[in-house]
């Protein structure tokens, strides 16, 4: 096909553009056997999801995302998803919050590579001015009151997970066929 | 002169020399500064290394080590941050312009701090100068006083990185403190969520995806850990916070 119309060239990246966002979804698998919830933080609903089923995240709220199940839409805790296994787009936990207009690749940009690290020339110089940088204590009370930042009364502890085990090569449709799940102990409260 | 008197004076030179020594810790983060500030030096703004360091100085009250804390931050793109031994704290420029509040900054400086207090790069280097020893008979290089030699064997360990298990205990420990303190835990699943928006060719990120565990797997374990029955601050940030914020990013 010979498209020779500028307007009609236009159009057709457009209409390619779009079918690239509309493919470039993040599917992920689930942990366990779960309920969609019809909000976030919600009670779990009636559509019952078995472990390894795969679904697409929609957004995020908290620690609650907004799954499409096979059709279904619904809420479900983020822990109840895998993301290291995720088998749909490049971007595992993109959830499409932040658009995707505000992280451009471009060749002018550079990071701090292995050798800048390796073999650059030490600068104590510049380690003098680190060491003249701290903070006064006397206003930490201050700043902490003026960010309106409340220390926690609660008891605080995470405990040491286990990282996850290697994602299975294909993930089944929603629903059809359990793989095999890590089930931790206190994934089922809700 | 009096006892008490003679005691104060003791007291107070025991705690003056304590002050000023200066640590095998804090040597070897020196020198490991040296090198990253060799490849990319500091920002000049006073008043965001400032705030910088008033936030940074609000976590580590909360880390359960005493250290005398030093955070900074480097004129370059990359998407990185580093830790050094001894209190030593590097932030990049291109990372602080990817994150969007305080609480996100918090959970990048709390990972930092945990990775001090928990002496990840220290017991490299400690290992590093075992082997070094075992293996000439003699004092390592990296023991002696060439702070050079020791910047460039630190600039080793920081281009390979560590092991998974200790970055995700920063992550871990991170999020307590600044949990403790008083920022939104939630913030660190933003920050892992931004991260993840980096292609690993990114010449910004290349070296943070090669030295740490991808973010959807940092996620995962954040998760698994319970992140997400931790309790979230009930009122919402001050609008001094955001200002000061706002006003740190625009100045980096």
């Amino acid at each position: 096909m010979n498209i020779k119309n500028p307007i009609t060239q236009i159009l057709h990246l457009f209409v390619a553009c779009l079918m690239l966002m509309c493919f470039n979804v993040n599917a992920q698998t689930l942990r366990e056997d779960a309920s969609l919830s019809d909000k976030a933080e919600g009670a779990p609903g009636a559509t019952k999801l078995k472990a390894g089923s795969s679904v697409k995240v929609l957004k995020r709220q908290g620690f609650w995302v907004e799954v499409d199940a096979g059709g279904k839409n619904g809420w479900l805790k983020a822990s109840q998803l895998n993301f290291t296994g995720a088998t749909g787009g490049p971007t595992a936990i993109d959830t499409g919050r932040l658009g995707t207009g505000n992280i451009v690749a471009t060749s002018a940009a550079r990071g701090l590579s292995a050798k800048d690290l390796v073999s650059g020339k030490p600068n104590f110089d510049e380690v003098k001015k680190l060491d003249s940088l701290s903070f006064d204590p006397a206003g930490i009370e201050g700043f902490v009151a003026l960010g309106g930042v409340v220390p926690s009364k609660e008891k605080i502890q995470l405990a040491a997970a286990k990282p996850a085990a290697p994602p299975s090569a294909a993930s089944s449709p929603s629903g059809t066929t359990p793989a095999p799940a890590t089930k931790k102990k206190d994934d089922d409260e809700w | 002169m009096s006892g008490k008197n003679i005691l104060a004076l003791t007291l107070c030179a025991v705690f003056s020399l304590a002050v000023q020594a200066q640590t095998d810790e804090e040597k070897v983060g020196k020198s490991a500064s040296a090198q990253v500030l060799g490849a990319a030096p500091l920002i000049q703004n006073d008043a965001s290394l400032k705030y910088v360091n008033m936030l940074g100085g609000s976590l580590s009250a909360y880390s359960g080590a005493v250290y005398k804390w030093h955070f900074g931050v480097i004129k370059s793109d990359a998407i990185n941050a580093f830790a050094m031994p001894g209190g030593y704290i590097l932030l990049s420029a291109g990372l602080l312009k990817n994150l969007e509040n305080e609480d996100e900054l918090a959970f990048v400086l709390a990972h930092e701090i945990a990775h001090v207090t928990r002496r990840h790069h220290y017991q490299v280097v400690q290992r590093q100068r075992l082997a070094d020893q075992a293996a000439k008979g003699l004092e390592a290089v990296t023991q002696d006083g060439d702070t050079a030699k020791l910047a460039q064997a630190s600039g080793q360990i920081y281009a390979r990185g560590l092991d998974k298990s200790a970055e995700f205990e920063s992550d871990r420990l991170g999020v307590e403190i600044m949990t403790k303190a008083g920022y939104d835990p939630v913030a660190a699943v933003n920050v892992l969520e931004k991260l993840q928006r980096f292609k690993g060719d990114d010449p910004r990120a290349e070296l943070l995806f090669s030295t740490h565990p991808s973010p959807a797997e940092r996620l995962d374990m954040l998760l698994q850990s319970g992140i997400d029955k931790l309790p979230r601050p009930k009122a919402k940030p001050s609008p001094a916070r955001a200002e000061r914020f706002q006003k740190f990013l625009q100045s980096i």
